[in-house]
């Protein structure tokens, strides 16, 4: 379990998070969305203990993160968006770094690099950007770590790519694990994440389930346009429309357009969530 | 699990910092540690080409070299682990499940031990080599170098017999230890620290604070020098001499130690 309190980070005077507070539970994939500059790295770092939280605390299973004790190390991988590339062929990458997390396996790291289509006699300092993505994902998902910090793990990937990481994160990770996603492409990855956690300008405006958006919002996809809509978004076939769910009607959620509802309309959404 | 210091999982760690070292800087390591050979070639080919006949270069030319490619060796520490301040590679060291201390100690044994012992094998292995085949090339700067050594000591003794403070020969030994490391500390705690132009930076603090001690020295020793040396005889003078090495050692292990601190500190509290 992850719990963050209060927890504040700024870049000299401009403060990028403030007086955030969430608990994060087990065996779930969060998907972690906002607008560009709202702090989603900076709170992946935070949680992996690259940085040092300026304000509040975060406890990872009652660790602080920035202490990096080994024993939490082990337990968790942190992806950036650009990964390093390395003077090294991808299976004698994978056997070196591999010994540092006890519950990897070289088997699966070859499983899903094989998933992936990409050899792994190859040198990594000679892969391409979505080559090297996906060895480093590859690696990611064999550590069988508890927590994965994922940023924005599809950007640079190719269309099958994409679906060959949601189907290697659904296959390769442990119903216990919990993965953070933080991404900006949330039709590649919208089939996989469930809670939703929305960041805005040094807050959390929605940290809730599928469940609960289905319960408090209602998707639309038909032809006519209803008059409370909070959102609507023409599609070739139609419209997407959001409104809020006064009948307990079920229906599909389709996450991007939950997030420019919720980005529009801040403070009628907020509430619905938060209560 | 312990989370300070476990053998096994530091053991895991400096073969992985080993193989990382081999992987990234052994190329450069060799490069600079083969320095004599290139050296005397260079010197050969001059020879050759201007004067037309086979002459190696003197030993005051190679040992100018040795001094001159242990300097860039101290220098070159800037970049072993200067990878720590970029974000890619450096929040990967950061991630690896090893403790703070752990990833320290190996840091220092690399820096201080096995980049040294690779370059001096290297070195002088090499210049060996060349003393082997050639006959004109002259005697191997290891013999020469254990002999120049005795030299020093002898010197030495002869300061220390006159002085009622003794100094050992451990002591010299020590002095040029703790000499070194202090070196390659202050090119290592550079490189972890500055982000961008690390050599440039870290040359430009030592020469700011040579500048300062000469500043200061120099309005303070050569009054303070004439009126000692017009005042003592040979035996004070001695006990002099002692007393100053025995203070620029210490003032050398206490820049040690700082360097030291500072490259746990950095560890420690580095963020990215």
């Amino acid at each position: 379990m992850i719990e963050i309190n209060n927890l504040g980070f700024s870049y000299g005077p401009k403060a990028v998070l403030k007086n955030i507070s969430m608990k994060v539970s087990e065996g779930n994939i969060y998907g972690l969305l906002g607008e560009n500059g709202v702090g989603k790295t900076t709170l992946l770092t935070l949680l992996c203990g690259l940085k040092k939280p300026q304000e509040g605390t975060i406890s990872v299973d009652g660790r602080d993160p920035f202490d990096r004790q080994p024993s939490l190390l082990c337990e968790q991988f942190y992806l950036p968006d650009e990964v390093s590339p390395v003077h090294a062929k991808a299976i004698d990458f994978a056997k070196e770094n591999g010994v540092f997390w006890p519950s990897f396996s070289l088997d699966k790291f070859r499983s899903i690099l094989a998933e992936f289509e990409v050899e792994d006699n190859q040198r990594m300092d000679a892969m391409s950007a979505g080559q090297l993505k996906k060895a480093w994902i590859s690696f990611a998902l064999a550590c069988n770590a508890k927590y994965y910090y994922l940023d924005e793990p599809t950007n640079g990937l190719d269309i099958p790519s994409k679906a060959q990481f949601r189907k290697a994160v659904t296959k390769y990770t442990s119903e216990d694990s919990t993965l953070i996603i933080s991404t900006h492409q949330v039709r590649d990855l919208e089939n996989i994440i469930d809670p939703i956690i929305i960041l805005d300008n040094q807050a959390v405006l929605v940290n809730a389930t599928m469940e609960e958006i289905s319960e408090k919002l209602y998707f639309d996809y038909g032809t006519e346009i209803q008059p409370g809509a909070l959102y609507i978004e023409q599609t070739p076939g139609g419209c997407i429309q959001v409104y809020p769910n006064t009948t307990g009607e079920e229906s599909k959620v389709n996450v991007e357009a939950f997030f420019n509802t919720v980005h529009a309309h801040k403070d009628l959404v907020k509430p619905m969530f938060n209560k | 699990m312990n989370e300070t210091f476990n053998f096994s999982r530091f053991w895991t760690y400096f073969k992985y910092d080993l193989k990382q070292m081999w992987r990234n800087h052994s190329k450069a390591a060799i490069l600079i540690g083969g320095a004599s050979a290139i050296f005397y070639v260079i010197w050969l080919l001059c020879s050759l080409v201007f004067a037309q006949h086979w002459t190696t270069p003197p030993i005051a030319a190679r040992l100018v070299i040795l001094i001159l490619a242990f300097a860039i060796l101290e220098l070159y520490q800037v970049r072993t682990y200067g990878h720590l301040t970029e974000k890619k590679a450096g929040s990967a060291w950061l991630m690896i499940p090893a403790s703070k201390a752990e990833k320290y100690v190996s840091m220092l044994l690399v820096t201080l031990v096995v980049i040294p012992l690779l370059f001096f094998v290297v070195y002088f292995f090499i210049d060996g080599f060349l003393a082997l085949v050639d006959p004109t090339y002259g005697k191997a700067l290891l013999t020469g170098a254990v002999g120049t050594y005795k030299e020093a000591i002898e010197g030495l003794s002869a300061i220390s017999n006159a002085s009622p403070i003794s100094i050992s020969n451990p002591s010299l030994l020590f002095y040029t230890f703790v000499g070194f490391c202090c070196n390659f500390l202050y090119f290592l705690l550079c490189g972890i620290c500055f982000k961008k132009n690390k050599l440039v930076a870290a040359i430009a603090i030592l020469f700011g604070v040579s500048l300062l001690l000469s500043l200061i020295s120099g309005a303070f020793l050569p009054s303070f020098v004439n009126n000692i040396s017009d005042s003592l005889d040979e035996t004070q003078l001695a006990e002099w001499v002692v007393r100053m090495m025995n203070i620029s050692v210490a003032v050398t292990c206490i820049t040690t130690v700082g360097l030291a601190w500072g490259i746990w500190r950095r560890i420690k509290t580095i963020q990215h």
